[in-house]
């Protein structure tokens, strides 16, 4: 047990998808196109974005269900003021406020009313999609400031800047997690809530703010989706959450609470972008993506299982 | 007799970086009550999973009845009559009595449907053999840890077990609870069922064992009867050497100004109109049997619950805790009974368990951790306090029981309150370090601190105590001064005073 313990533990995960990309690189000449490359990038840094705020909900012992409907809506709200030639900095701000008053919403609900967090982020995943339904009556907006083009979809030299923004996120939410006082208190409060209150940890505070990041994150994804698409359509990324909950949890965090980190996070979103980018390139039928998706989610939480030590027998 | 019942041989077992069993033959007869007994970390705790098949030895052989048995895992134990009752609990909160104590092998019409009239009959029996008298339908969440305790027992009873082993059974049990229960292990010897009984409480040991086994360091010391040894005998070959005062002669020593005062505090169901202070450098003892509202007391003061009424006075200002955190802000400390449930982070690492109550307050440098102290911090503590870890970044509940324990008052040790309230500090920690924690609260309190010491174990109260108060049903029924403080007349207050024997 000890042995697999430590294999599926942090390293699995990343040489997992590294292995899964060499093999790409190898199997498919379109793969190793800079076109795909560079969308592959792009899909990365959406997925990988939410999963800042998933990873640090998960830890929590909670869960966010409404990740992706937060994104819509602050894109189609964006993109609305934007077309309108509204300022784009009042404009991203204004997302901003849509990511943070959901987050807010979410994190009251649960920390204050001690309602079910799966049941709160429930309720605001469908109010969010269908609110961002609602603001164009489902029609797409087109056409935003150069700026936001070019960071959804620029380049500086050969690195999208996207990415570049990416890498800064996760260097601030790394720091965060493993050097500041609060990444130790929301270690704690999942570990242990009972144990963290009565240590003076402010359980109900650090939960509200976990929330509020993860809609802060929803509304950044939204900036870069809006530029990568020069578009915001209020069906896209349809049950995205999914996805970023599976690479939090395939990154080595548990559903338990009190495990998580945030660099596996980055490797669990990889490894799922690349499994959906397979899937495409080797003409897999839309039907199947579904199926292995599936299968895909119940790897990720039987190895939960596994780590939590819930199967074990010395 | 001559013959052994049970029988280990030459068992070995190595965690990562612990040798906790090097090697370990122990041999129990029939129908004996063997004790079992070591320091914190010696590997009482781990023979027995080995024998109750919860975890597996390295090498080693099991004899029962002379007979070679493989125990793979907690379910052949429990084929071969192997009754394991934790060091912690391990009941389903959620369920009713009676499923906990069937919860491997309900009574069933057959095809899965339960047998419900059968169910409660069988566990109502057994629990009036165990003289616990609840209601086999009632939730297990509901109950005592002594009731729970008297479920584990009846549990074991459900099987046809014919070795019984007890872990710290009595450790959070007050005097009546223990009585019930020796009468109970008493009764099953004249059964002729064996019983391996784990204590730190020596007393405990010569009152209802007749042979004793030590261990030190994962190795067996000595097995005798226990006519032929005697307590200083046991306490040095645990600790392999011989063991200074138990507590600190503390006459000479001033008291400062008033720092808590409590007046009229109350809070429904629990207590009502407390009232009392404490000063500077003073310990004051806090003592009732389990439900007087102690623990609720001490919850109260620092704002874990919200008082109904009545002030709370912190060098001569009221103050309001809503929060904990407020009163760690304040410098009042609360050091919890329940260690598992909310004194530690099991799961986390040992460092972070020690400073848990402290990094927010002593190591945040702006927003960030300042990592370097906080290990050295813990470095320190996990020498002063002797915890037995491999290192600081083990997870908690990779320690034993009692180092845990000690984890538990590190963290508020380093805290460095001006007000401390601990409540069953020593729960499960070995006799040795026992003296370590009360020379270590001795001196605190020499230096300024004040201590609201809660325990239901009574030579801690007199040993250490400058006054204690005596709580009953929810009540402060009385006050007795150190001079005037003797067993007899504290247990005559915790027991109702004049309320009840006028
Ligand atoms: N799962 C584990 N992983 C690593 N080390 C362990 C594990 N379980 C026990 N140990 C170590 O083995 C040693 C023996 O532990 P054990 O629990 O048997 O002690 P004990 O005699 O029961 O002590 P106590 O009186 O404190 O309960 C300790 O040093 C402990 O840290
Ligand atoms: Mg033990």
């Amino acid at each position: 047990m000890i042995r697999v313990k430590s294999i599926i533990g942090e390293q699995f995960i990343f040489f997992f998808m590294l292995a899964f990309f060499i093999f790409m690189v190898f199997a498919s000449p379109q793969f190793r196109s800079h076109y795909n490359l560079f969308n592959l990038w792009l899909d990365v840094v959406i997925t990988s974005i939410l999963g800042i705020g998933m990873t640090m909900v998960i830890i929590t012992a909670g869960i966010d269900l409404s990740v992706a409907s937060s994104l819509v809506l602050s894109a189609m709200i964006g993109a609305i003021l934007m077309s309108q030639k509204v300022n784009t900095l009042f404009s991203f701000l204004v997302m901003l406020a849509v990511g943070l008053g959901f987050g807010l919403f979410n994190g009251i609900m649960i920390s204050r009313l001690k309602m079910v967090p799966f049941i709160v982020t429930l309720g605001t995943l469908s109010l969010g999609r269908g609110l961002a339904m609602l603001s164009t009556h489902a029609r797409s907006v087109y056409g935003f400031p150069d700026i936001v083009v070019r960071l959804g979809s620029g380049e500086i030299g050969y690195f999208p800047v996207a990415g570049i923004i990416l890498v800064i996120l996760y260097f601030f939410a790394w720091y965060l997690l493993n050097r500041t006082v609060f990444g130790r208190s929301i270690y704690l409060v999942g570990s242990n809530p009972r144990a963290a209150r009565l240590s003076g940890i402010d359980v109900d505070r650090m939960k509200t703010l976990v929330y509020v990041l993860s809609g802060l994150c929803a509304a950044f994804a939204a900036l870069i989706q809006m530029g990568r698409l020069n578009a915001a359509k209020p069906n896209m990324l349809y049950g995205l959450e999914l996805d970023v909950i599976s690479a939090v949890v395939l990154g080595g965090a548990s559903l338990f609470g009190g495990k998580g980190n945030i660099l596996g996070t980055l490797w669990g979103a990889l490894l799922i972008v690349l499994i959906r980018n397979a899937m495409v390139l080797f003409g897999v039928s839309v039907y199947y993506h579904q199926v292995v998706k599936g299968l895909v989610i119940f790897a990720a939480v039987f190895i939960d299982i596994l780590r939590s030590g819930v199967l074990r027998r010395r | 007799m001559g013959e052994y019942f049970l029988e280990m041989r030459n068992i070995t077992k190595t965690f990562p970086g612990v040798k906790a069993l090097k090697g370990v033959t122990f041999a129990v007869q029939k129908g004996a009550i063997h004790g079992l007994v070591g320091e914190n970390g010696a590997g009482k705790s781990t023979l027995m999973n080995v024998l109750g098949g919860v975890i597996q030895p390295d090498s080693g052989e099991i004899y029962i009845n002379g007979q070679r048995v493989f125990i793979t895992n907690p379910h052949e134990a429990q084929r071969l009559g192997i009754a394991f009752i934790h060091q912690e609990t391990s009941l389903f909160n959620f369920l009713s009595i009676a499923r906990n104590i069937f919860i491997s092998n309900l009574p069933s019409h057959g095809r899965g449907r339960i047998d419900f009239k059968t169910l409660y009959e069988r566990s109502a029996a057994l629990l009036k053999r165990v003289g616990l008298d609840k209601d086999p339908q009632a939730l297990v969440k509901d109950l005592t840890v002594a009731e729970k305790q008297m479920v584990e027992i009846a549990k074991a009873l459900s099987f046809e077990s014919r070795i019984f082993v007890l872990d710290e059974p009595t450790s959070p049990l007050t005097d009546r609870e223990i009585e019930n229960l020796f009468r109970i292990i008493r009764e099953l010897k004249n059964q002729g069922e064996t019983i391996i009984y784990i204590s730190h409480r020596l007393n405990e040991i010569f009152e209802i064992c007749d042979s004793v086994t030590v261990m030190r360091d994962g190795e067996i010391v000595d097995t005798t009867p226990i006519t032929e040894t005697n307590k200083f005998d046991l306490v040095r070959k645990m600790v392999g050497r011989e063991l200074s005062m138990m507590f600190l002669q503390r006459d000479h020593r001033e008291l400062g100004k008033v720092v808590l005062e409590v007046r009229e505090l109350t809070k429904k169901p629990y207590f009502r109109d407390i009232h009392f202070s404490l000063r500077e450098g003073e310990i004051l003892g806090l003592f009732g049997l389990v439900g007087a509202g102690r623990s609720e007391v001490a919850r109260t003061i620092v704002g874990d619950y919200r008082r109904d009424s009545g002030k709370v006075i912190l060098d001569g200002n009221e103050v309001f805790f809503s929060h904990p955190k407020e009163a760690i802000a304040r410098g009042i400390g609360f050091l919890t009974e329940d260690r598992r449930g909310e004194g530690l982070a099991v799961e986390m690492e040992v460092y972070k368990n020690i400073t848990m109550a402290i990094f927010w307050y002593q190591l945040r440098r702006g927003v960030n951790l300042d990592l370097g102290r906080e290990k050295e911090v813990a470095e320190e503590y996990v020498k002063e306090l002797r915890i037995v870890t491999p290192t600081i970044f083990q997870q908690a509940k990779n320690l034993s029981g009692g180092n845990q324990q000690k984890v538990v008052v590190a963290k508020w040790l380093c805290a460095q309150p001006r007000v401390l309230i601990v409540d069953e500090p020593t729960r499960g920690i070995d006799v040795g370090a026992k003296s370590e924690i009360y020379h270590i609260v001795a001196n605190l309190a020499q230096e300024g601190m004040g201590i609201i010491f809660i325990s239901s174990e009574i030579e801690e109260i007199l040993g250490m105590c400058d006054r204690v108060l005596v709580m009953y049903e929810g009540e402060l029924i009385a006050e007795v001064p150190r001079q005037e403080m003797t067993q007899e007349k504290i247990m005559y207050y915790a027991t109702g005073g004049e309320r009840v024997h006028a």
